[in-house]
Order: C-alpha cells, then sequence, then structure tokens
C-alpha cells in the first residue's frame, strides 16, 4: 500500500503536506512531532489502512478516517486519510482544542470535516497526489 | 492515477527530516509508545475496563489514561508500573511493544 498527499489543484499545495512544514515549532520539537505522525502513518500502512483504535478511529458520518497526535497541553492535530485502489491518501489536516465549548469552534470543526469530504470527492475523480516520502 | 510530482512541489519536511539521526532516534521512541498505547488499550478492552475505572485505580486521570494509549505522552515509570498491575501485564506484552520475540526475552532474563 502507497501513501500519497491529496493534491487540491484549487489551492495548488498538499494540504497535510504544507501542513507538515510545521512553520511555528523549535528544529528538535518538530522533527519530534514529525516521527511520531510518521510512524502513526506507517503504523496504519501496516495495518493495510484500517483505522486501528486507538491510534485512528472512523470519522462519523464521513467517509475517512482520523489519526490523532498531540500538538501541545491543549491542542490534537487530527489527520484525516482514506484508502483508495491500494493508496492510504492523507486528505487533511486541522487543529483540534480539548476544551472547545463554543458553536462557533464546532462549526469550525464540522467545516473542517465537510472540506475534506469534498477532497475525497474530488480525489476519486481526478486522482491528483503526490508521493508521501 | 495521475502522479504530478513531476510539477514544481512544495518543500517536503518529511523527506527532509528524514535525513536526521535525532528523527530516527524520535521515530524509535514514538514506535514504542505506539506498540504500548495498543498494548494498554487492548488488555483494557479485554478486561472490560473504562479508560475513567483505569484512571481510578492508577491515580491519574481519564485524560492521561486517553493521552497514553493514543501514543502521545511519555508516561511516567510509576504510572506505567500501575498501570501494568491493574491490567496483569505478561512477558508477551512486553514482546510486542518492544518488538522482541519471546526466545529473546528468555535470554534476556537468563
Amino acid at each position: 500500500m502507497d501513501i500519497v498527499y491529496y493534491y487540491d489543484d484549487v489551492l495548488g499545495f498538499c494540504p497535510v503536506k504544507k501542513y507538515l512544514e510545521l512553520n511555528d515549532f523549535s528544529c528538535n520539537k518538530r522533527l519530534k512531532l514529525l516521527a511520531e505522525i510518521d510512524q502513526k502513518i506507517n503504523f496504519i500502512k501496516e495495518n493495510n489502512g484500517k483505522p486501528i483504535l486507538p491510534i485512528a478511529k472512523p470519522v462519523h458520518s464521513y467517509g475517512f478516517f482520523e489519526i490523532k497526535t498531540r500538538k501541545n497541553k491543549n491542542i490534537v492535530i487530527r489527520i484525516l486519510y482514506f484508502c483508495y485502489m491500494n493508496k492510504i491518501v492523507l486528505l487533511n489536516v486541522f487543529e483540534k482544542p480539548d476544551n472547545y465549548k463554543s458553536n462557533r469552534e464546532k462549526k469550525k470543526i464540522i467545516k473542517h470535516y465537510e472540506i475534506s469530504q469534498k477532497y475525497l470527492n474530488k480525489f476519486k475523480l481526478n486522482n491528483y497526489y503526490e508521493k508521501y516520502k | 492515477m495521475k502522479n504530478i510530482n513531476n510539477r514544481k512541489t512544495q518543500k517536503d519536511s518529511m523527506a527532509e527530516a528524514r535525513k536526521s539521526k535525532i528523527f530516527k532516534k524520535y521515530s524509535r521512541e514514538a514506535r514504542e509508545r505506539i506498540n504500548l498505547g495498543v498494548e494498554i488499550y487492548n488488555a483494557r478492552v479485554a478486561l472490560n475496563i473504562s479508560q475513567q475505572e483505569l484512571a481510578k485505580i492508577t491515580k491519574t486521570t481519564q485524560k492521561m489514561i486517553s493521552n497514553i494509549e493514543s501514543a502521545n505522552v511519555d508516561v511516567r515509570f510509576s504510572t506505567l508500573n500501575k498501570i501494568k498491575k491493574a491490567l496483569n501485564f505478561k512477558a508477551e506484552n512486553w514482546a510486542r511493544i518492544y518488538s522482541f520475540s519471546l526466545e529473546e526475552k528468555k535470554a534476556l532474563s537468563n
């Protein structure tokens, strides 16, 4: 199974690849976080893309799964992926605060999921991707 | 399938990180945390214990148990000791976490 980044032709970049630049981190912290994300993605690959709990889980009402990684004390990074034609496609990523209560925050999260669903549908049509190296 | 790798691509942070020696060290540590998290999760589910209950037994919080299972934190030795007791961890569990065979485990204990 190959791992690929979904490429958005409108944005002109891969959302997950762009996020992984992690510009707001020091070199060491960035490497540590990248290593953790990489190992989780590889763990999923070793399990043929299945969302193995507690590392990954299906997202209710959507056709993709999510991998969770903690960014800091209060924020979790959620990487959304799905499997298609023997590929693990890294669709999108967003940050979710631990304690969110406002409707605005909830709407923001739903918006991320909806955009990711659009990416998924688009990928099935145009198959644009970049290799995960 | 259209691989667009020939197009002028953006910075590849993951590929760059792989060149670093410390990245390899962090990767090993992350893999052990993942194996530990999965092992704790499986043992807890097999015993039909909730995260809340395990937290109570081990005198920690549900959030901490969730973080350990999701491989998001470096667990303290004392906490790990309490968890392994509560979940009745055996040599097989440790063999899966550290990816060595039971034969190797026996050799180590001799």
